[in-house]
Formats: C-alpha cells, structure tokens, sequence
C-alpha cells in the first residue's frame, strides 16, 4: 500500500491554474475542436494529453505504483474543472479514463502499472466493452461468451457503443465465462490488436463515428486478464459505475459551465424571453449538477461508495447536457437550422449527443427505478 | 460557525417551537442561546419550518441584523416583484408590501431604492391576507411613507438575495413534506390489489421530485460566503421549481383523498405556491436570470468545489 499524498484540493486548483495561465500560448491549439473529423481530433487530444502528462497535472491523483503522483480523485476533478475554466477541450481520453482507469488501480494495480502511464502521455486508448446489441440497460442479459480453456478463455460475441473503441489499443469486456444472470459474469482485458477481433466505427445521427462495434471471433483471452474474481464482473462493473456516475458527471458540468459561458456571451440582445428562459434554466441544471457532484467527488475522494444515491447525480447529469444544449440552440438557432460552417457543426454535434446523455451509461428510466427502489424505498414487485 | 451536531440540535429544538403557536418564540429561543444565524444555520431552521409549514420571525431577523429594533419587521415587496416596497412619485414615497408576521410588530422596516427607515407600525394600514395561505398569517402594508429613522446597514439590492436565499431554503422544506405526504401515502393506499408505490408511473413521478429536492439542497448547500444576485436566483429557481413540483406530484398520487380539507395536503400546496411567488416565481426568474445572463456576456462559476469551497 503506497503512502497517501495529502494535497489541498484549493492549493492544487491554484498551481494547476497557474501553470495553464503561463503556457496560454502553448495551449492555445487546444481552445477550439479542429477541423476535419473526428481522427484528426482524437490525434489533435494526444498532444494535450502529453503535455499534460510531461508537466504532471493529469498524474495527480493516480498511484505512485502506476505512474501517477498520488494523491485521491478530487486532484483529477480539479483538473478537469481548471481545463475547461481556462477554455481548453476537455479531452475525450479523460472520460474514457475515469471509468477503467479506477477500476485498473483498484482490482488489477500490475495493469494499470503497465498501461496508465502510456495512456496519460496519449501514447495509448482504451475502450469499454459493456453493452451489446441485446443488452443496454438490462446488461446482465449480455450473450458474449468467454469459454473457460487450459490458461485462460475463448471469446466470442458482440459489443456496442464502446466511446471511440475504433482507436482504442485494449478494451476491458464483460463477459458470461459461467452461467445466466449477473453471476456468471467476468471482466476481461483484451487486446484489440490481437487476432479475431474486429472493431468498426458506428456513425451517429450528429455525423460523428463517437462510438465503436467491437467483434470477437473466437479470441484468445490469458486466464491473467481477468479484472478482478472471475465471475466477479458485476461488482466490478458496479465498482466502475461510481465513478462513471460521479467523476465523469463532475468532468461533464466543467464542460457545460464552459458551454454556458460561450452561450451567453452570443446570446446577446435580440434574445427572445424563450432564449433567456432557456439559459436561466440551463444555468440552474448546471448549477445544481456542479454542486451536486462536488459533494460526490468528496465522497469518492474519501473513499466511500455512495451507492444507489449516485443515480440522482446520473439524472441531473442527463438534465443538464440537455438544458445546456438546448440553451444554445436557442441563442443560435439561425445558425442551427441554417449554417454548414464548422462552428454550427460542432453546435448540432453537441446537441445530438445531449439527447444520448439520458441513455447511456443505464437509461434515465433505470435510474428513477433505481432512485424510487433503493432510495425513497418504495414497494416493488407488482404490475409495470 | 457551529458544528454539524450543534446545527442538528438547534434544528431539533427548532422543530418543537416550530410546531407551538408563537412565532416570535425561534428568535426568542437563538436570542437566548446567544446565536446569530448565520446563513447556513438560518437556512437549516428555514427548512424545517417549511417542513412543519411553520411561521416565525427568523427572515426579519436575518435580514435586520443584530442591531435591529425591537419587534421591526422588513416589508416585503408584493408577491411576483424584487423591487423595495416603496416607491418614490411627485406625490411622495408609496408603501406597498408584506410583513410575514404583524404579530408583535412595532417598526417597519421600510426600503426605497435609495436606503431604509423604520417607521412605527401603527404609521402605515395593515390589513390581514386572507387569500391563498391564510396560515401563514402575512399582512399587507399599504400607505404613504410616515416619518421615521433612517438606517444604516445594507441595501435592497444585498438584502434580496439573502431573502431570496432564505425563501429557497423554506421552500425545499414545503416540498420534502409533500413529498413525505405522497411516499406515505403510496406506501399504504392499495389498488387492483396492490399498494400503488409499486407502479412505475408512481415510482418516476415521486424519484423525480426527490432529485429536484435534492438538486435544490445541493445548491444551497454549495452556496459560497457572500453569495449573489446570480447565485440567490438560482437557488430560488431551483428550489421553487422543486417545491411545486413535490405538491403537483402530491396532489395527483394522493388522488381523491388529498383532495379533503381533512388530508391536509392542501396546506402545503398553499404555502408553496405563496412561498414561490415571494420575491419571483421560478417561472418568471428562469427569464430574469437568463436575461441577466446575456446581458453580462458571461457566466460565473457556482462556488461549489469537490474538497470544499474556494477562491
């Protein structure tokens, strides 16, 4: 067990700051989504990553024993928040990295010893195998089969939705290695570059191939890439959701504050009242959002799972990627119906993905069942 | 400041006098202990009086600061209206607004937009509401501006807020004890042979006023030292929009029971819709904030900081 590196959440926030207002011009490339698609842009992230890494902002809050500079969770929040307060692109990596990333250090330490360090210099990706074609929300029904053999596993299946998983070097994948149900469940760490693999780009209704299909064919899986207990897949897939639920909701509202600022600054004075009822109400969710996480990142800085309390965090996320983009449709919406520039583009971009916000991760129907079930106790059972 | 365990005390205490008659009696009790609220402590009292739907002088005691008269009260603008209660014509300086208490009222306190007097209360009309929320008592006051003492202290513009701020807190309150009528009430209330908190439809309307509730709190909660005008606004907007929707959701999963004078669910549908409308209805503020919004260019980031709150 590695020392634990006690640095102020504030003090910290104050030299990340600091650092990103002295090198405003090496990172001025970063302030703006480049042209082209979404390969170029991916490409563009790597060298933010790297600098990042080199000057050892996005290592903080990482274990010392997998190339981090220690530190808890609530060094990366401020991170992500000082990033998008100084008008940078939050990487797309960051959002990748805050749901295996604590999962590696966690229960496989040896593999994040091996793969973080490259994946923070932007040297590598990885992807999420979860969901399947017939198992989005419901993902205990998942039918990918990893066929226990002499050393390891056999598997074979189909995995969807895997954020930019078409670049991504390995994938960790839940799996059925025993019987049915989310007891027969492992999570595997599968090279993406090995034989029997297929990964294909899907495009999305913004234009945007955001999201991978990945196939397995009969893929050689080492019993050594197993992600915790075999068969213990779902408690690592729920030991994930904490933080997919809570960090990644505290990266995404850095995001929208920054989103909202570009909003108001267009909105300007021919804004109709709906316009300005949109933006106070986007305001709102973004406010709440923020304060709401904070308290999360607390809890998961210190080490507590706040349990089924997480998926009201997931449904003010989902409110707010909404309100925020529709603010912004509203305050553009000549632009939005009517322009082919880049700009535009990214505006559409940004708003489609808003309406897959309520949908990923667990759907927001799961989460007010998850919400009513296990937090406000009400009886289940009973007709649907 | 004081401590999380002393605040639970303090809100356990304020709980029994919250539910007697007197609303001089929460002052009375902090006065005693030696306790000035600050915003966090007034906001935690706050809440549990909208809870009990309860009704003291703890606003006019926030808002008029330690050195305040015995017995003043700040008169409120009417409901739907953040503009001081007194306005300046050729014919003089009109009075029109609310005290939440005439009960043992002895000044008013009376703001223009250029500062405050304090004027005996027998110097304006007071009249009794007996309109949506009788409950809460309120009185409206109406007249032309007598003489009085000008005072120091803050103006309307700092003062607002932090009644804003305060109503946020009261309104969360109001709508945890819808919420708490309807959980109560689906729990129990058994149709087609089961207790309705078993239908989804049940189960996401009732989630959904949790995560405002929530949402509401948490902003509250996250609010910095010295908020302002951006912050009180949001607040308000958040909370008031939770609160309404707790009793909507109330009223609909309580069916034709809550519909009763008996049930008394329409208590706090009344208070609610009263408390909302103080100051700015959510509706009416999500325009004002956004407005405001647009017209600065520029959005500030909410204090709210995972580790604490800071610069």
């Amino acid at each position: 067990m590695t020392a634990t590196v006690t640095v102020p959440a504030a003090g910290h926030a104050t030299a990340v700051r600091a650092w990103l207002s002295e090198h405003v011009e090496q990172l001025a490339a970063f302030r703006r989504r480049p042209a082209g698609g979404l390969a170029e842009a991916v490409e563009h992230e790597r060298g933010l990553l790297r600098l990042l890494s080199d000057a050892g902002w996005s290592r903080w809050g990482w274990p010392e024993a997998a190339g981090g500079l220690g530190g808890g969770p609530v060094l990366r929040a401020v991170l992500y928040d000082e990033l998008a307060a100084a008008g940078l692109e939050v990487p797309e990596a960051f959002v990748i990295l805050e749901t295996l990333g604590p999962v590696l250090t966690h229960y496989r330490p040896d593999l994040a010893a091996a793969h973080l360090p490259g994946y923070l210099r932007g040297e590598q990706m990885w992807a999420q195998g979860f969901s399947e074609p017939e198992a989005g929300s419901d993902l205990a029904s998942l039918r990918s089969r990893a066929q226990p053999v002499d050393g390891g596993y056999r598997l074979s299946g189909q995995k969807i939705w895997s954020t930019l998983g078409q670049f991504a070097d390995h994938a960790a994948v839940l799996a059925r290695t025993g019987g049915p149900g989310h007891r027969g469940i492992s999570l595997l760490w599968v090279d993406l570059r090995g034989p029997g693999v297929t990964v294909k780009p899907i495009e999305a209704a913004n234009g945007r191939a955001e999201f991978a299909e990945m196939f397995f064919d009969d893929v050689a899986v080492p019993a050594a890439n197993v992600i915790g207990e075999p068969e213990g897949g779902w408690a690592v897939a729920m030991y994930l959701l904490q933080f997919e639920r809570g960090m990644y909701a505290w990266l995404r509202q850095a995001v929208l504050q920054r989103q909202l600022r570009e909003t108001a600054a267009v909105a300007g004075d021919q804004a109709t009242p709906a316009t300005h009822r949109a933006l106070g109400a986007a305001y709102v969710a973004a406010s709440t959002l923020r304060a709401r996480t904070a308290t999360t990142v607390g809890r998961l800085d210190a080490g507590e799972n706040p349990g089924a309390e997480i998926s009201v965090d997931k449904i003010l996320l989902s409110r707010a990627e909404q309100a925020v983009a529709d603010a912004a449709r509203a305050a553009r919406h000549l632009d939005f119906l009517l322009s082919g520039e880049h700009e535009a583009r990214v505006l559409r971009e940004t708003w489609f993905y808003s309406r897959a916000t309520s949908i990923f991760g667990g759907a927001v129907e799961v989460q007010r069942d998850i919400v009513a079930d296990r937090v406000l106790g009400l009886p289940r059972g009973g007709r649907r | 400041m004081i401590s999380d365990d002393e605040l639970a005390m303090l809100a356990a205490t304020a709980r029994q006098i919250l539910t007697g008659s007197d609303p001089g009696a929460l002052v009375a009790e902090l006065t005693d202990a030696g306790i000035d609220p600050d915003v966090r402590t007034a906001g935690a009292l706050l809440a549990v009086q909208g809870e009990l739907l309860g009704r003291s002088t703890l606003l006019d005691a926030m808002l008029g600061g330690p050195d305040a008269l015995p017995g003043s009260r700040v008169v409120l603008p009417l409901p739907g209206n953040r503009l001081p209660p007194a306005r300046t014509s050729a014919a003089g300086v009109e009075v029109d607004g609310l005290i939440l208490v005439p009960e043992g009222a002895r000044y008013l306190v009376v703001h223009t937009s250029s500062g405050a007097v304090a004027v005996p209360a027998d110097g304006l009309v007071l009249d009794t509401v007996t309109g949506l929320d009788a409950e809460l008592g309120v009185a409206r006051v109406r007249g032309p501006l007598p003489p009085g003492t000008t005072l120091p202290g803050p103006c309307w513009d700092a003062l607002v807020d932090t009644a804003t701020i305060a109503l946020a807190h009261e309104l969360t309150g109001v709508g945890q004890r819808a919420l708490d009528i309807a959980l109560g009430h689906v729990r129990e209330r058994e149709q087609f042979g089961n207790p309705l908190g078993v239908l989804q439809s049940v189960k996401h309307r009732l989630a959904g006023v949790h995560v405002d509730l929530e949402a509401a709190r948490a902003a509250l909660g996250a609010l910095g030292p010295d908020p302002g005008e951006i912050d009180a606004l949001a607040v308000k907007i958040a909370a008031g929009h939770a609160a309404l929707g707790a009793v909507a959701a109330a009223q609909q999963l309580c069916g034709a029971m809550g519909f009763t004078a008996e049930h008394g669910l329409h208590r706090t549908v009344r208070r609610a819709y009263l408390l909302d409308a103080l100051l700015g209805s959510a509706e009416d503020l999500e325009i004002e904030l956004g407005a405001l919004l647009a017209a600065r260019a520029t959005v500030p980031v909410p204090a709210a900081r995972p580790g604490g709150i800071h610069a």
